[in-house]
C-alpha cells in the first residue's frame, strides 16, 4: 500500500503540536539587581559655561595679548625708572584687553595664572618706577617661568577646543 | 632635556657662580681660552690652565658666537643664500631712521620693517644684523633690544632686551646653540641674558660682579653649553680679562 504524502505531513504536524514542553531550564534574560538603568540622552546638550564659541574667543584674545605682554616685558629688562611708567602703560593695555574677555568656566585656571603673572609684573614695574625696587630683572625672569605654565594650559585648552569642534 | 626645562621653569635663579678670575690680558684670542674636555670639564687656558667641573660627564656641543665687539653687522644671509636681511637707513630732520630689508632671492619678494632706533646723524651705534648658527632666524640688535625674525618669512619669533638704549651700553657678545634653541648675550655693563627661543622666554639674567669697571666693547666673548648647563663670559677692562662661569644649579 502506498502512503499518502499529505496524510504523512498531517501526522507529523499533529505530533509536533502535541509534544510536551522541554524539561530543562529555559534561558531567559534576568537583569542584575545592582545594574544601573541605562539612560540614553536623546540629544547632545552643549556645555553652556564652556561653549566652543566662548572658548575660541578666549583662547584667541588671551593668547595674542599675553604674548604681547610678555614681549613688552622682555623688551624692558633694562629700562630706566623714568621709562618704566611707559612700560606700565603698555602692559596695562594688554591686561585691560584680556580682562574684558568673557572667561569660560573651563579656562578659569588659566585665566587666574595669566592675571597673576600680569598683575605681579605691572606691580613690579610700578614699584621700580616709584623707586621702591632696584630693578625688575628677577621679576621678569619669574614672570617668564609663569608664562611657560600658561602656554602649557593654553595647549590643553586648544586640544579641548579641537574636540568640541569635532576634530581629533 | 625635559627635566632641564622643568627645572628652569621651577627656579627663579637657577645658576650659581662657580668660577671668577682676573688675568692680565694675553695676546691670545678670547675664543681660544675656553674649551670643553672629553670628560665634560671646562678647560680655561688664558695663562695658567684650569679645569672646571660644570656637572657634565661628557663633552657636548658649545654655542657659536654670532656677534662680538662693536663691528658693524649690516647684512646677513641664510645658509643656502636664498634669504638676505640688510640694514638700510634714511636721514631726515637731523635724525636717522633704520629699516630692515628682507629679500627672497628665489621669488624676488622684498619685505621692510622699521626699527625703533633713531639716532641723531649717522652713528656708529647703528643697529646690527646677524643670523643664528642653524640659520632658522635672523637676530637684529635694535639699540640693545634683540629682535628675532624667522629666516624665510621674517615673522617675529622673539624679542628681549640686553642693553639700555641711548647710553654707551651695547651688546658686546652674542652666541647661540647650534640647534638655535638658546641665545646668550653679554652687555658692556656686564649683564648676561639667557633666552629660550622655542619658549619665547627669558630664562636667566645676572649682572657680573667683579672688581673691574664696565667692559670694553672688544674683545668680548660668551658661550653656553648645549642645554645651558653652564654659561661662560669673558670681558676685558683696562687690559684685564675677567672670566666668569655660571653653572646650572640642580636642586632635584
Amino acid at each position: 500500500m502506498k502512503a499518502n504524502p499529505l496524510l504523512l505531513i498531517l501526522i507529523v504536524c499533529c505530533l509536533a503540536a502535541c509534544g510536551s514542553a522541554p524539561s530543562g531550564p529555559v534561558p531567559t534574560f534576568t537583569p542584575a539587581n545592582n545594574a544601573a538603568p541605562v539612560t540614553i540622552m536623546p540629544t547632545f546638550t552643549p556645555d553652556a559655561e564652556c561653549s566652543a564659541r566662548l572658548l575660541e574667543t578666549w583662547i584667541g584674545r588671551s593668547k595674542e595679548n599675553t604674548r604681547g605682554f610678555v614681549d613688552v616685558m622682555n623688551s624692558s629688562l633694562a629700562v630706566s625708572p623714568q621709562q618704566a611708567n611707559g612700560v606700565v602703560t603698555q602692559l596695562s593695555a594688554f591686561r585691560g584687553v584680556v580682562g574684558r574677555v568673557t572667561i569660560p568656566n573651563c579656562a578659569k585656571d588659566e585665566s587666574a595664572l595669566i592675571f597673576a603673572m600680569m598683575d605681579g609684573t605691572i606691580t613690579a614695574f610700578g614699584d621700580y618706577a616709584a623707586g621702591r625696587k632696584k630693578d625688575v630683572a628677577g621679576d621678569v625672569v619669574n614672570a617668564n617661568a609663569q608664562y611657560s605654565q600658561i602656554v602649557q594650559r593654553e595647549k590643553q585648552l586648544e586640544d579641548l577646543l579641537t574636540i568640541k569642534l569635532g576634530g581629533k | 632635556m625635559l627635566i632641564l626645562r622643568l627645572r628652569l621653569g621651577a627656579l627663579r635663579m637657577p645658576y650659581k657662580q662657580v668660577f671668577a678670575h682676573l688675568y692680565p690680558q694675553a695676546d691670545r684670542l678670547l675664543e681660544e681660552c675656553v674649551s670643553l674636555l672629553a670628560d665634560g670639564r671646562l678647560n680655561i687656558d688664558c695663562g695658567a690652565a684650569e679645569q672646571i667641573d660644570i656637572g657634565l660627564t661628557e663633552s657636548v656641543s658649545l654655542s657659536k658666537v654670532v656677534m662680538a665687539g662693536n663691528r658693524a653687522y649690516r647684512r646677513a644671509f641664510s645658509p643656502d643664500g636664498r634669504y638676505q636681511l640688510e640694514l638700510d637707513f634714511y636721514e631726515h630732520s637731523g635724525l636717522t631712521e633704520y629699516w630692515l630689508i628682507h629679500t627672497d632671492a628665489a621669488t624676488g619678494r622684498v619685505r621692510r620693517a622699521k626699527l625703533n632706533t633713531e639716532l641723531p646723524g649717522l652713528s656708529l651705534a647703528a643697529p646690527r644684523i646677524t643670523i643664528a648658527p642653524g640659520g632658522s632666524y635672523f637676530i637684529v640688535d635694535d639699540s640693545g633690544v634683540l629682535r628675532l625674525y624667522s629666516t624665510a618669512h621674517m615673522a617675529d619669533v622673539g624679542v628681549f632686551q640686553v642693553a639700555f638704549p641711548n647710553t654707551e651700553n651695547t651688546v658686546i657678545a652674542l652666541a647661540a646653540t647650534p640647534d638655535d634653541r638658546l641665545i646668550v648675550a653679554l652687555s658692556m655693563w656686564k649683564d648676561i641674558v639667557l633666552y629660550d627661543v622655542g619658549q619665547r622666554r627669558v630664562v636667566f639674567v645676572r649682572q657680573i660682579r667683579d672688581s673691574l669697571g664696565w667692559y670694553d666693547s672688544q674683545p668680548a666673548h660668551i658661550l653656553i653649553t648645549q642645554n645651558a648647563e653652564a654659561i661662560v663670559s669673558l670681558g676685558v677692562s683696562d687690559s684685564t680679562l675677567s672670566i666668569n662661569i655660571f653653572q646650572f644649579l640642580s636642586l632635584i
